[in-house]
């Protein structure tokens, strides 16, 4: 975040540049800004260390977009609507409801086994995984565990540690040759250093134990209040399990099954109950094959 | 016996003075102390009451300006600039005032470089400069994406008073 900080300073001190004007700075909390000539002088508050909800949404926008370049969009829109209408309501059982942009799910076609969230609220499940889902409590797991990394930011705290060390050593230099048409250049440059960032996260590195361990957490909670049964995770995690090891995806990205049902202290094996049959109806009618 | 009545009288100013004191010191908190908030999302719209679910009243859109009457945690009771009132959920508000928007920009309100100069951070700007340099990517599916995901509220609740789950009134 060091690196964030840093943006909104060489922005600052670019303005000086940019407007030929006076411009006084008062530490990293705000800052007043002399305006180009023919305009009123503005004063703005500076954007703190914080990604805001809107940084956030623009960039989570392009992640998504990144994603959609790996894997194309299903073409059965009946499951992306079913998909999505789970989505929204775990979405209004969490402790993040709203944000910037709001939530979007989509299916993606691939035969691999995963979920992914983009920060800003873009939420993807492979046909994959559909597959592997036996019933609605299964696929409400999955979707409460990726809004539990949104809830927690997991997404941004990865840009943080990924920037911390090289935004330090390239800040001279973007400052000494800093203009203003550049300025957007060098947000834009940021921005991709950003996305890659995130990208690497969700499809090569994976998040922390921890920060899984914290998704499942959230997720327990999300699905009790949102009516689902709690043990919907350990099912889901439990068929995950009894997939072959080794492959891709979800496998490599994420803490072993069992060390996950250790982390939430439910057993190997434990099922969903209380399933009513409405819900096993509409479930029964997706096609995922 | 005038006397009697004067102390009466005297008596009566009393108790309504302290009276109408007593009103002020109860309204005081929602006058004096009355808390302004911003709404940080695109666009919202208040609740009749603090669920989730419940019935969708006013929409109010990023940077209107939210004046707080009541916390109900992870609620508050706000009141509108068009002095509405409804509840809206923590996640969608902040305190900071937001910078100038993409809206005031082309109101002339304020200067393009300014907004983008001033700290905004990541933008739709910025994502505009990224996708020049990154035309290969199709934004045009996030759009689908985020379109197809906007589901009326009446839907969502039909989902989940099919399935059984839960509206929020069993918290």
């Amino acid at each position: 975040m060091k690196f964030i900080r840093a943006i909104h300073v060489l922005l600052l001190l670019s303005i000086v540049g940019c407007s030929g004007n006076r411009s006084t700075l008062r530490g990293f909390g705000e800052g007043v800004v002399e305006a180009m000539p023919g305009h009123e002088r503005k004063t703005f508050e500076v954007a703190d260390s914080q990604m805001t909800g809107e940084e956030e949404y623009w960039l989570g926008k392009a992640v998504a977009a990144q994603i959609f370049s790996k894997f194309p969009p299903s073409n059965d829109g009946t499951l992306t609507a079913y998909v999505t209408k789970i989505g929204q309501t775990v979405v209004g059982a969490s402790e993040r409801p709203t944000i910037y942009g709001g939530y979007s799910f989509q299916v993606l076609k691939s035969d691999g086994v995963n979920a992914l969230s983009a920060p800003g609220g873009f939420i993807f499940v492979t046909e994959g995984l559909l597959k592997l889902a036996r019933n609605e409590e299964d696929l409400a797991a999955v979707l409460a565990h990726e809004v539990g990394h949104i809830q927690a930011k997991h997404g941004i705290a990865s840009i943080e540690q990924s920037h911390r060390a090289k935004g330090k050593s390239n800040g001279d230099e973007v400052l000494s040759a800093l203009t203003c048409v550049q300025s957007l250049q060098l947000l834009a440059a940021a921005f991709d250093g950003a996305i890659k960032d995130v990208m690497n996260t969700l499809l090569e590195k994976g998040y922390s134990k921890d920060q899984e361990y914290e998704a499942d957490a959230i997720a327990q909670k999300i699905l009790t209040r949102a009516g689902y049964s709690p043990l919907g995770l350990a099912e889901m995690l439990t068929r995950l399990h009894e997939q072959k090891q080794g492959q891709g995806g979800l496998f490599s990205t994420h803490p072993a099954a069992t060390d996950r049902l250790n982390a939430l202290g439910l057993p190997l094996g434990a099922t969903a109950t209380g399933v009513s049959s409405v819900r096993d109806a509409r479930f029964n009618r997706t096609d995922r094959s | 016996m005038k006397r009697k009545r004067l102390l009466s009288s005297h008596y009566m100013r009393n108790s309504i003075c302290s009276a109408l004191l007593g009103i002020f010191c109860v309204s005081l908190p929602s006058s004096l102390f009355a808390e302004d908030l911003y709404v940080e999302v695109q666009s919202v719209k208040l609740r009749s009451a603090p669920k989730a679910w419940s019935q969708p009243t006013e929409e109010v859109r990023y940077g209107d300006k939210l004046t707080v009457l009541e916390r109900i945690e992870p609620w508050l009771r706000v009141r509108s600039e068009k002095n509405l009132e409804g509840f809206i959920h923590e996640s969608a508000v902040t305190v900071r005032k937001p910078l100038g928007t993409t809206a005031d920009v082309a109101l002339n309100k304020v200067h393009a470089a300014d907004v983008v100069l001033a700290g905004k951070g990541f933008s739709d700007q910025v994502l505009a400069e990224w996708e020049r340099s990154n035309p290969q990517v199709k934004m045009s599916l996030v759009d689908d994406m985020e379109k197809r995901s906007k589901v009326p509220l009446s839907e969502v609740v039909a989902f989940i008073k099919k399935g059984d789950l839960n509206l929020g009134e069993k918290e």
